[in-house]
């Protein structure tokens, strides 16, 4: 644990999110009103958007690592964007199950093209690829030049698919999410809260992550020397 | 002419080049020699802007060629292990467009005499790809001819040839070397090193281990020595 | 110097023949293979046409965009036009330039055979629809020559090569077939403008990250 946990910010950020989480989830089975015509499935939206976000502020700091990795040729860098590009797609892979959870008593069947959902799902097979790339690219120093440009590539990419995938299929609304803040209080906090709880759940991983992969680069080049 | 500074390089954080700089000046003949996977060919790749270094900088006539445009890299000419060639065009062709990106254009007669004293005039109409070994070795002799250039790189001249075109190349690579030109050549047979250079670099463990005159006493044994 | 590079690149197909040959022979395959799975009646095959030829021009595409770096692999010519004095977003835009004329030409040649096979009527106008697939090649080869660069010294580059292009290409995709089909249908241009602005734009940034992102990936 003290490996994984080395500074005492890692170690208070474990703390306060495991007692947050633990009070969030608490808040979302046992304080949250029911919906009417929604009952239990709304709930998953506690989770289903903040993931989302999640997921996608991740892929974003692949894209910011790869920028400044090309610009500084620090390794680090790359680790950095390597471990938002992982934790980006496991966040993004539970979009992609919770999605249609919610999707099937809802709109009555499992997908529909809705056009984050479709927005998330490219991202996700672009991001195959990405992993791809960096298992057949070549030597680690290249893969690391190649997979920031793809970082960058699959982001720009962002705005164009949810635009063009929203003006494809206009019969379906976007989420009810949307309309958020129009939402009751009772509904909107806990939200908002959750929201919150995740990002310092991504963060402390994305700590644990960056520590993993720089212990594992030390390993390496000291057996290296 | 040429100053390469501090240039690291590794590969799978392995490190090759561990903060390699020389500088060579005009009319220096430079055998760059040392072990297998000592990174020789990776040092030429470097310089020829093929590869990328982790850190360092190379300057050629005063120009930081790593950071400044593309133009201030004109007279350097990479001749690698590698044709470098496209397989379906012939000879011509390739001499052709090459000449062309290195911003020189040769007359056709000089193509002819040149292809035909590299003894490939029976094939300057046969698409490179039919070439056996030797021939594509000639082709790319004939090449270093052909183009405008003030720094030669190249990776083992010799590799392949037999005792005439051995010769033949010595007798080429000195002729080349026109007293303002530079040449960096990368060989593992000492002799002929020692015979044709006027410096001798060696690599050992990522670094310039021996920079020195040719004609320096002893040289012989403390390469010979580092080699082993 | 671009149009030097252009003229090799040129010279270089003129003589193999490899990348639009590769192009033609595969989607005159899939256009046999499209035949037989959809043989519909004539209104819903004019109803998919668009579609039809999307996918066919997008899968004919990668393996263009794989032979085009594939033969500058075979000797190693990629190594001595990157030594050459050449700035690399010209290198770039030189394969985007003159695989877009390969692609241009690859499709000119099959969308008679797309017509009579699938039995599609003649379209009202030409002139549309021809900008319309001319900016969709645009876009198919700048992010194709972007991939297909990225991944060419790798291994398993044939597979790479789709897995990563094809979902960077849908945005590109879902327009493409939209405004072809606006066009193919003869809406009024103001009902598939809007899909017309946005295969631009897409050529305009794609276009833009090639030329400055490729000196990034061609290095070794």
């Amino acid at each position: 644990m003290s490996r994984l946990l080395p500074d005492k910010i890692s170690k208070i950020l474990f703390i306060v999110t495991a007692i947050l989480m633990s009070v969030n989830l608490y808040v979302i089975f046992a304080v949250t009103p029911m919906v009417p015509e929604q009952h239990w499935a709304q709930k998953i939206f506690y989770v289903h958007v903040p993931i989302a976000w999640t997921g996608f502020l991740s892929y974003f700091i692949v894209m910011l690592a790869g920028i400044i990795f090309l610009v500084k040729k620090d390794s680090k860098w790359d680790r950095v964007g390597l471990a938002a590009a992982e934790l980006g797609t496991m966040f993004v892979v539970l979009v992609l199950i919770t999605g249609p959870i919610w999707a099937t008593p809802i709109w009555g069947k499992p997908w529909i093209w809705e056009p984050r959902l479709t927005t998330t799902l490219i991202l996700f097979l672009t991001y195959v690829g990405y992993f791809m790339l960096r298992k057949f690219g070549g030597h680690a120093e290249r893969v690391a030049r190649l997979a920031a440009v793809l970082g960058i590539l699959a982001f720009i990419n962002v705005p164009l698919i949810f635009y063009s995938v929203k003006l494809w299929t206009p019969q379906f609304q976007l989420h009810p999410q949307v309309e958020m803040n129009q939402q009751p209080d009772g509904i909107l906090f806990p939200f908002l809260f959750s929201m919150f709880i995740f990002t310092l759940l991504y963060i402390l991983m994305m700590r644990i992550r960056i520590q993993i992969l720089n212990f594992k680069h030390k390993l390496l080049t000291e057996e290296n020397v | 002419m040429l100053s390469v500074s501090n240039i690291f390089k590794s590969f799978n954080y392995k490190t090759i080049l561990n903060d390699i700089s020389f500088s060579l000046s005009q009319g220096d003949t430079v055998a760059l020699m040392g072990k297998n996977g000592v990174g020789k060919s990776t040092l030429l790749r470097i310089i020829a802007k093929i590869s990328t270094p982790d850190k360092g900088d190379i300057y050629f006539q005063d120009n930081n060629i790593l950071k400044s445009k593309s133009s201030t890299r004109q007279g350097i000419y990479y001749c690698g292990h590698a044709p470098g060639l496209y397989p379906s065009l012939t000879a011509e062709e390739n001499l052709h467009y090459f000449s062309l990106f290195h911003k020189c254009n040769p007359s056709s007669t000089l193509i002819q005499t040149t292809l035909k004293e590299y003894e490939l005039s029976d094939a300057l109409n046969k698409p490179v790809k039919f070439y056996s070994q030797g021939m594509m070795q000639r082709l790319k002799l004939a090449f270093i001819e052909i183009i405008n250039w003030k720094l030669l790189l190249i990776d083992e001249p010799f590799n392949g040839l037999d005792i005439s075109g051995n010769d033949f190349v010595q007798q080429k690579i000195s002729s080349w070397q026109n007293g303002e030109r530079v040449i960096l050549f990368v060989d593992h047979n000492l002799e002929r090193a020692v015979d044709i250079s006027s410096r001798i670099l060696l690599m050992d463990k990522g670094k310039i281990a021996v920079d020195e005159k040719s004609t320096e006493n002893g040289l012989f044994d403390k390469i010979t020595r580092l080699m082993r | 110097m671009l149009s030097v590079l252009i003229k090799k690149e040129l010279f270089v197909e003129l003589r193999n023949k490899e990348v639009v040959f590769s192009m033609l022979a595969f989607g005159t395959s899939v256009l046999l293979i499209f035949s037989f799975s959809f043989n519909g009646n004539p209104k819903t095959m004019h109803e998919i046409a668009p579609g039809l030829f999307w996918t066919l021009v997008l899968l004919s595409s990668s393996l263009g965009l794989h032979r085009m770096f594939g033969l500058e692999k075979d000797l190693d010519a990629f190594s001595s036009i990157i030594a050459s004095p050449i700035d690399r977003s010209i290198i770039f835009l030189s394969k985007w330039i003159s695989g877009f004329i390969f692609l241009s030409l690859t499709e000119l040649l099959i969308v008679i055979p797309f017509f009579l096979f699938l039995g599609l009527s003649k379209p009202m106008s030409i002139l549309p629809g021809l900008g319309i697939v001319m900016i969709g090649n645009l876009g198919i080869i700048a992010v194709g020559v972007l991939i297909s660069g990225l991944g060419m010294r790798a291994r398993m580059s044939a597979v790479l090569l789709p897995v990563l292009l094809f979902p960077l290409l849908t945005p590109l995709l879902i327009s493409c077939v939209k405004s072809t089909a606006g066009w193919f249908h003869d809406n009024p241009f103001e009902f598939y403008q809007i899909w017309v602005m946005i295969m631009i734009t897409y050529v305009v940034i794609f276009g833009l990250a090639g030329f400055t992102l490729f000196d990034q990936i061609t290095e070794e």
